[in-house]
């Protein structure tokens, strides 16, 4: 069978994706002298983040399949200054990264009293970079009002939940 | 005003790149030789299963079944470690991987 090759053409291939089930074997023997040989092979399951560029340039794609009223509902938001972002959700729609909440679906508000401290129960989150996060369901959510930001997490007392990233 | 008949026209090439931020994206580049790369059609490798056989299996397979992909975007990256060139079996296999 005939096996595709790739050809790495810049760069190396980065040690942390050669880090999954990798195997080797080897001899040696001694008695005060020795040698012994052995390879290795990184050929495990490997994981990526994207990036914030690469997952706030998604949400077209996933908004364009929305009702007409969600996606009316994103633009308003966008040019009311909102803050669009990622948020995971278990299968029923509820928190799936700490906290507790209703289920959730497109058009829901939630809103917590201040003061706003992300990373602590004073916040409604969000993030930048989903794949980061927990959570079988993905959203687009808009934080409105006050935000705090702490690397790929945003925070704010309001959360509107836009449409789901179907 | 005519092309110069010396100047190479710039081909667009399907690549695998990967970030210093855990990033493994696949799409279409014309140039990969400087500090950040324009892909268009982008596509994020979320997950690769172990049949991929490593970071480099993704440019010469494709994701395999198991494979999670985000979905089409046109991005510029920064932070560079390594550009693969993808195989067409691998192109056939990213192009047709669906979001989930």
């Amino acid at each position: 069978m005939e096996v595709a090759q790739a050809k790495l053409v810049r760069g190396e291939v980065p040690h942390s994706f050669l880090s999954g089930d990798g195997y080797g074997d080897g001899y040696g023997y001694g008695y005060g002298s020795g040698y012994g040989y052995g390879y290795g092979d990184g050929d495990g399951y490997g994981y990526g983040y994207g990036s914030k560029e690469y997952w706030l340039a998604t949400i077209p794609h996933f908004a364009r399949k929305w009702p007409d009223a969600s996606q009316a509902r994103l633009r308003e938001l966008q040019e009311a200054g909102a803050t669009i972002a990622f948020w995971r959700s278990d299968k029923n729609g509820r928190a799936s990264n700490g906290g507790k909440n209703d289920p959730v679906a497109p058009g829901t508000v939630e809103t917590i009293k201040g003061p706003l401290q992300i990373c602590t129960k004073n916040a409604l989150h969000a993030t930048f970079i989903p794949p980061k996060w927990k959570g079988e369901r993905w959203w687009i959510v808009a934080l409105i009002g006050e935000i705090q930001t702490d690397d790929d997490k945003v925070g704010a007392l309001t959360r509107e939940i836009i449409g789901e990233c179907l | 005003m005519a092309n110069h008949p010396n100047r190479s026209k710039q081909v667009e090439r399907a690549v695998l790149v990967t970030t210093s931020h855990r990033g493994v994206f696949f799409g279409y580049a014309t140039e990969t030789d400087g500090a950040t790369i324009k892909l268009r059609a982008a596509r994020n490798c979320i997950y690769w299963p172990a049949d991929n056989k490593g970071f480099l299996g993704l440019a010469a397979m494709g994701p395999l079944k198991g494979a999670r992909v985000g979905p089409a975007a046109d991005i510029e990256l920064r932070d560079i470690t390594a550009v693969a060139e993808c195989s067409t079996a691998a192109v056939t296999a990213w192009e047709s991987a669906p979001w989930k």
